[in-house]
């Protein structure tokens, strides 16, 4: 069984369980986009089927990003995306894995903007690499939102950009998460 | 030799707005255009929870068609209908609808044509359209 099913599954055991785990948040339909700028040309994708979810007991906090589910306005940019730079028939998503550094400032349980920072391990394009994110957490009624901006370089997750097309990608790409996690 | 000159230069901007037209300007494969291959939702979930690298091999990119009665339907941030089919509520089929504002049926048996994403913590079927 896959590891993150075990986990779903003893999620909603533990919430059958004791009500005092009632405090998790997830979605399978979190929303990311990346940015890419050069003074060539500016480059947009969104994705709108991330899983995500928050453990607001322990701050964990995990995104599983499907790479093929990034939508670009022109189909050709698609298509150099999956298959030159993000090799998505091998690597067919991204993850990130990690815990909220001040989980103790962010209360769950009170409607409210909490500045966050998660740390954690990148995995993207068969490289894996630590990271820390800044963001805020937006507390409203059953729903977190979790928000940030952050760049990669393109060169830590070894993904080379053919001479043909240097110029036209920025070498460092600004993600942005703006995903809203239901209680569960 | 001012008629081949004339004639290169036509020929050169015709292939020029070809080129613009079909390679980087072209449409996005929509699935009628796909072959599509009927999958039972059951047997889809079972060949990724069983072995991802070998469905991923096998279903990924591919235009599936999906027969069932969706156990959630909701909308993305976008805006766009997300229908899911599952047995447990947890692990299912995930299929996102290309076009907004379609009218999803509920407690309707629907078939659901879309192109395979992958796995996350469900397989997911995209730019899908109801046949229906």
């Amino acid at each position: 069984m896959k590891l993150h099913k075990i986990i779903a599954l003893s999620t909603v055991l533990a919430l059958s369980l004791n009500d005092s785990f009632a405090q998790k948040y997830a979605t399978r339909m979190g929303k990311v986009s990346f940015f890419s700028t050069t003074p060539i040309e500016n480059i947009e994708a969104f994705n709108n089927e991330a899983a995500a979810a928050v453990d607001a007991q322990t701050g964990s906090v995990l995104f599983i990003i499907p790479i093929k589910s990034f939508k670009f306005e022109k189909a050709l940019m698609q298509e150099h995306f999956n298959e030159d730079y993000m090799e998505s028939n091998k690597y067919p998503k991204a993850q990130f894995k990690g815990n909220i550094s001040n989980l103790k400032e962010i209360n769950f349980t009170k409607d409210g903007s909490y500045p966050a920072q998660v740390k954690g391990l990148m995995t993207m394009h068969g490289i894996e690499k630590q990271i820390t994110v800044p963001g805020k957490i937006i507390i409203k009624g059953n729903s977190a939102t979790l928000h940030s901006i952050f760049k990669v370089a393109l060169a830590d997750y070894n993904i080379k950009i053919p001479s043909i097309a240097k110029g036209k990608i920025a070498e460092t790409i600004e993600i942005t998460v703006n995903s809203i996690l239901d209680k569960k | 030799m001012k008629k081949i000159i004339i004639l290169f230069t036509i020929g050169f901007i015709l292939g020029a707005v070809l080129v613009y037209f079909f390679v980087f300007n072209k449409d996005h494969k929509k699935i009628e255009q796909a072959t599509i291959t009927p999958i039972a939702v059951d047997v889809l979930l079972n060949a990724f929870e069983q072995n991802e690298q070998a469905a991923n091999q096998q279903y990924l990119n591919k235009a599936l068609a999906i027969t069932g009665i969706p156990s959630e339907i909701t909308k993305n941030q976008t805006g766009q209908s997300v229908l899911f089919f599952s047995e447990d509520g947890i692990s299912g089929v995930q299929c996102t609808l290309r076009d907004n504002n379609i009218q999803v049926p509920s407690n309707k048996t629907l078939i659901v044509e879309g192109f395979c994403n992958g796995y996350t913590t469900a397989v997911l079927l995209s730019d899908c359209i109801l046949k229906n």
